[in-house]
């Protein structure tokens, strides 16, 4: 019996509006067919010609109470229904309300809060969710059939989270400014780079570790696959999140495969790269046991996947080495506040709480401005193997399924800072393990950092002027 | 808790123009109006306008704030303890003993005033209303949705959540 209910593939743009980008700036990006619902932004309310009466009683009609609260305060009181068969049963009162509830985001918070890192990726979260959960359940069609006409309406957030999820992320990934060196000695990299606190790539080191080779998609499975490793708030077995990665997950916010354990979990794998030999001189490494900082992590993720901008803690610097993939890099120098972003006093905290892909769509293009300050920026490619200068900022995106592996430093180039930092922090306890290592594994080293640090408190003084009496 | 009043007040104006006169305290846990408290020069006595709230709305939000300084809160630290909804004390849930239009109403007036435990417990009531209805005709009812799917479309649309029903 056939439903006379119409079906529309989401991948179809057949009659549809490329009204996307009608009435912005001509910087326009391809966004890939429109979305699947007819949801638009309001800034196609204009050319479209409707009367805005109407838009607004099909709101009040398709969200009932709902529609007296913005749609971002809207999908924020969804957090609160932690019951997938309620968010199921909302999204059957209307239309709208089924395209409300059928936002990715709320129904992976449902699959991490139920099951952790326990589902195995099934096209969408929707999917997943009740994968886990019913797993004798067929659904009727497929991910990308709707099971009803749909009724298109405007939303900037609904809109603007799907772009965000969809747009091509190629057409960020022109610039590269970065120098490219090999056959590079200790003591140049140290003079170049190191102490100019400067960004390089170097292109002969990677290719020389064991896991440029063994790391593949494939390697990694047989290898690894039965190990859990952090996903964020969870952990899960990588041959499981490796399905999640090639699916490919059509988020904002792709999870993250980042984990600073690795080295216990697989100590196989720290046979299989080496870090190099610029940054072979740790003195972090003299903290003993679980009391040093995190400082090496392997990083696995899919296309939209990466950090926004941060500078690194405890003023380390750090290399990252890409195995295979492709990762965008921004990197600030430590006195420039990249765009969109709002440093804590300490210029170590960041509130922003958009995402990668959010800030490329959306402040990018302010990198391009006339008079805006030129960051560096890069696309590192397999082999490659960036340093990250001590307190610069830095935001990096895969643009494609990326493995890499990345450890942060404290060496005599920034020694002086580091020690600095952690002696003015609340918490001494870093501070004083710290120092007490230092002083007895090399005296003379301790007796140089204490002059670097008198000069440094001495410029730091002069710099604040005279203190007031008072 | 014997905890003491400071004595100073501010005067809160919602957008019918109706004017409180409201212990700065209470008035404080407004960080919004915490924040335009600050921005005021020195011994101006001017009411603060409130365009986004209405007396009636205004009123029990005053209300609340009276109760939970006299009455504080342990703090939780818990992401998780932040979302539960099986945790409202007995005032609270009086308190939340309206209309959900007015639950709508203050959600959307505590979400303004930026006051984070009013916004919770208002976000939690209409969760727990919403879990509490059997089906979608029963949310239909709670919110004043109107039924847009045909007849087909809503037996299409039951299928796909057919998983529901699976223990």
């Amino acid at each position: 019996m056939e439903s006379a209910a119409k079906r529309r593939k989401l991948t179809s743009s057949a009659g549809v509006e490329k009204a996307a980008d009608e009435g912005r700036d001509s910087e326009a990006f391809v966004v890939s067919g429109a979305h699947p619902y007819g949801v638009k932004p309001w800034g196609n309310f204009f050319f479209d010609g409707g009367k805005r009466e109407d838009a607004e009683r099909d709101r009040t009609e398709g969200l009932g109470l709902f529609a007296m609260l913005e749609d971002d305060l809207i999908l924020d009181v969804f957090v609160y229904l932690d019951s997938a068969t309620t968010v199921a049963n909302l999204g059957m009162a209307s239309k709208m309300m089924w395209v409300f509830t059928s936002e990715e985001e709320i129904w992976k918070e449902l699959c991490l809060n139920e099951f952790e890192g326990d589902w195995r990726f099934e096209a969408n979260w929707r999917r997943t969710y009740v994968k886990r959960r019913a797993p004798q359940f067929e659904f009727p069609n497929d991910p990308e059939d709707i099971p009803f006409f749909p009724k298109p309406f405007y939303s900037d957030i609904l809109f603007h989270s799907w772009q965000c999820a969809t747009i091509d992320l190629s057409k960020f990934t022109g610039t590269d400014n970065v120098p490219r060196r090999s056959n590079l000695s200790f003591e140049d990299f140290v003079k170049e780079y190191g102490i100019p606190n400067k960004p390089v790539i170097i292109t002969d080191l990677v290719p020389k570790w064991p896991a440029f080779k063994e790391w593949t998609r494939e390697g990694l499975i047989e290898k690894y696959g039965d190990i859990e490793f952090q996903i964020g708030r969870a952990s899960q077995k990588l041959k499981d999140y490796m399905a999640y990665v090639t699916a490919p997950p059509r988020e904002d916010t792709p999870l993250y495969l980042f984990d600073n354990d690795f080295g216990e979990k697989a100590p196989e794998m720290l046979k299989e790269y080496e870090p190099p030999v610029y940054f072979q001189e740790d003195y972090f490494k003299l903290i003993k046991g679980g009391d040093r900082p995190s400082f090496r992590w392997i990083l696995v993720g899919p296309p939209r996947s990466g950090s926004t901008f941060h500078k690194d803690p405890n003023y380390t610097s750090a290399w990252n080495g890409l195995i295979y993939g492709a990762k965008k890099w921004i990197l600030y120098p430590p006195d420039v506040v990249p765009p969109g972003c709002f440093p804590s006093e300490d210029g170590f905290n960041v509130t922003t709480s958009i995402s990668v892909t959010e800030w490329f769509v959306n402040f990018y293009k302010e990198t391009k401005k006339k008079d805006a300050f030129k960051p560096y920026e890069c696309v590192q490619k397999p082999g490659e193997l960036l340093f990250i200068p001590h307190a610069w900022w830095h935001q990096a995106l895969n643009f494609e399924e990326s493995v890499a592996v990345t450890q942060n430093v404290v060496d005599r180039q920034n020694l002086v800072n580091v020690a600095d930092f952690l002696k003015k922090k609340k918490k001494q306890d870093l501070w004083n393990k710290f120092s007490t290592e230092l002083e007895a594994s090399d005296p003379d080293l301790w007796q140089w950092l204490q002059k670097e640090l008198e000069v440094k408190e001495k410029a730091a003084k002069a710099a604040a002027g005279p203190t007031r009496s008072n | 808790m014997a905890r003491q009043l400071s004595g100073k007040k501010v005067k809160l104006q919602s957008s019918d123009a109706k004017e409180f006169d409201v212990a700065i305290e209470f008035a404080q846990q407004s960080v919004t109006i915490k924040n335009m408290i600050e921005d005021l020069p020195d011994g101006e006595d001017n009411a603060i306008p409130l365009p986004n709230v209405t007396a009636a709305i205004l009123e029990k939000i005053i209300a609340y704030c009276d109760y939970h300084w006299h009455h504080p809160m342990p703090i939780t630290d818990e992401k998780k303890d932040e979302r539960r909804t099986d945790d409202i004390i007995p005032w609270d849930r009086d308190f939340c003993n309206v209309p959900q239009q007015t639950l709508f109403e203050l959600i959307l007036a505590a979400n303004f005033l930026d006051i984070k435990p009013l916004l919770d417990l208002c976000c939690k009531t209409v969760a727990n209303a919403l879990k509490a209805c059997k089906d979608p005709e029963d949310i239909r009812k709670y919110l004043n949705i109107k039924n847009d799917f045909t007849p087909e479309e809503e037996e299409a649309a039951r299928k796909e959540n057919e998983w529901c029903l699976e223990k």
